[in-house]
């Protein structure tokens, strides 16, 4: 009767072991999505063409593709160091993104549009990039204090942007911010 | 008693349903505006129409340049649309009756071989030209994010409504719409 107990005993010790080291889980973190995959350029591209105006924007896609337009005109303007044209039109660009996120909030390396059709899809990463450069011309143009709060809104989006999409591109981003502002990390 | 436990038991679980749904059902489509299917939307500010070039069904290339001063009807469609079938003959009938008034209509479909949209038209007895949109960089241009949407061109060049979902192109909404740019210089 002992000698049942015993065994009885072992077999439930070892199947409580084996479950626990079944069940254990890997946590290891996937890798983030290559720049390659998902970066300005390729977003920029995708959204060239037919212009939005935020007079005729009626639905998401509008808001979305309205706010990439515009980011494009607004780099341009940054690169030609037209800071207060660059700074107005930054804020165009976050107004149609503002209104995107009312609606759909989580940055997604592949949304289907349709069969056959994926868009890459950043709003938050888009603003975070707005508001970095926004940051930037704020300090160019020695308005103290604007540059940190643009900083931090900045570095608000690029955590919601990885929580839903690990990208090389939002950790660079991070880094960016936390090197420009001083910052720590969310 | 036992009703009223389970009226209670209905109610709960309809508002944690409503629930779920508001939280996971957010898509472009959720949009209160996107919901417009099949309404002409009018542009208060027209933007130019984007420049492309395409090869038609025979294997010709199309630049929709070459079509400046004509009332333009693109319509981006595809075989496995069920809205774009529903609106195909409606689209034929407009077609008949304004080509000979100048409207220069074309279908555009994309990622499709022209052999399945070939076969698609012989089926339904469609003849409204067909453009090939192999990469869908067209549509990308247009910003397309549902089939059918179709965009009406004036003779400005100028991108004057845009239709998403199946329309009914033989109302009088419709070809009062079409009349009107036909009238414009």
């Amino acid at each position: 009767m002992r000698e049942k107990l015993f065994f009885l005993c072992l077999i439930a010790v070892l199947i409580v072991f084996a479950g626990c080291a079944g069940v254990i889980p890997i946590t290891e973190e996937p890798p983030p999505l290559p720049v390659q995959k998902a970066n300005l350029k390729m977003v920029l591209g995708e959204n060239e063409g037919l212009e939005i105006v935020w007079e005729d924007a009626k639905d998401a896609r509008d808001f979305y593709r309205g706010g990439v337009q515009q980011k494009a005109k607004a780099e341009k303007k940054l690169q030609e160091k037209a800071y207060p044209e660059a700074m107005k039109i930054y804020q165009d660009s976050n107004d149609f993104f503002t209104r995107m996120l009312q609606f759909m909030n989580e940055d997604c390396a592949s949304y289907t549009l349709y069969e056959g059709t994926d868009i890459l899809f950043f709003p938050n990463l888009l603003l975070a990039d707005n508001y970095l450069k926004m940051g930037i011309i704020a300090r160019e143009t020695g308005r103290e204090g604007a540059d940190t709060r643009n900083w931090k809104k900045a570095q608000d989006f690029v955590h919601k942007s990885l929580l839903s999409e690990r990208t090389e591109w939002g950790l660079s981003f991070e880094q960016e911010i936390l090197s420009l502002s001083g910052l720590k990390k969310n | 008693m036992r009703g009223k436990w389970k009226r209670l038991a209905k109610i709960i679980l309809a508002s944690t349903c409503a629930g779920l749904f508001w939280v996971g059902g957010a898509d472009f489509s959720s949009v209160p505006e996107a919901s417009g299917q099949g309404v002409f939307q009018s542009y208060t500010k027209p933007q130019a129409i984007p420049d492309f070039s395409l090869p038609n069904l025979q294997g010709n290339q199309v630049n929709i340049r070459d079509h400046r001063g004509q009332v333009i009807l693109l319509n981006f469609w595809a075989t496995w649309c069920p809205n774009c079938r529903q609106e195909g003959s409606s689209l034929q009938k407009l077609y008949n009756q304004y080509q000979s008034r100048g409207v220069i209509f074309y279908r555009i479909s994309s990622k499709e071989k022209a052999e399945t949209i070939k076969n698609f038209l012989e089926k339904e007895s469609l003849n409204v030209p067909v453009l090939i949109d192999k990469t869908g960089q067209t549509e990308r241009l247009f910003g397309v994010w549902v089939h059918p949407t179709t965009y009406l061109i004036n003779r400005q060049a100028l991108v004057c409504y845009r239709t998403m979902g199946p329309i009914d192109w033989t109302t009088l909404q419709a070809t009062s719409i079409i009349d009107q740019l036909l009238k414009e210089r």
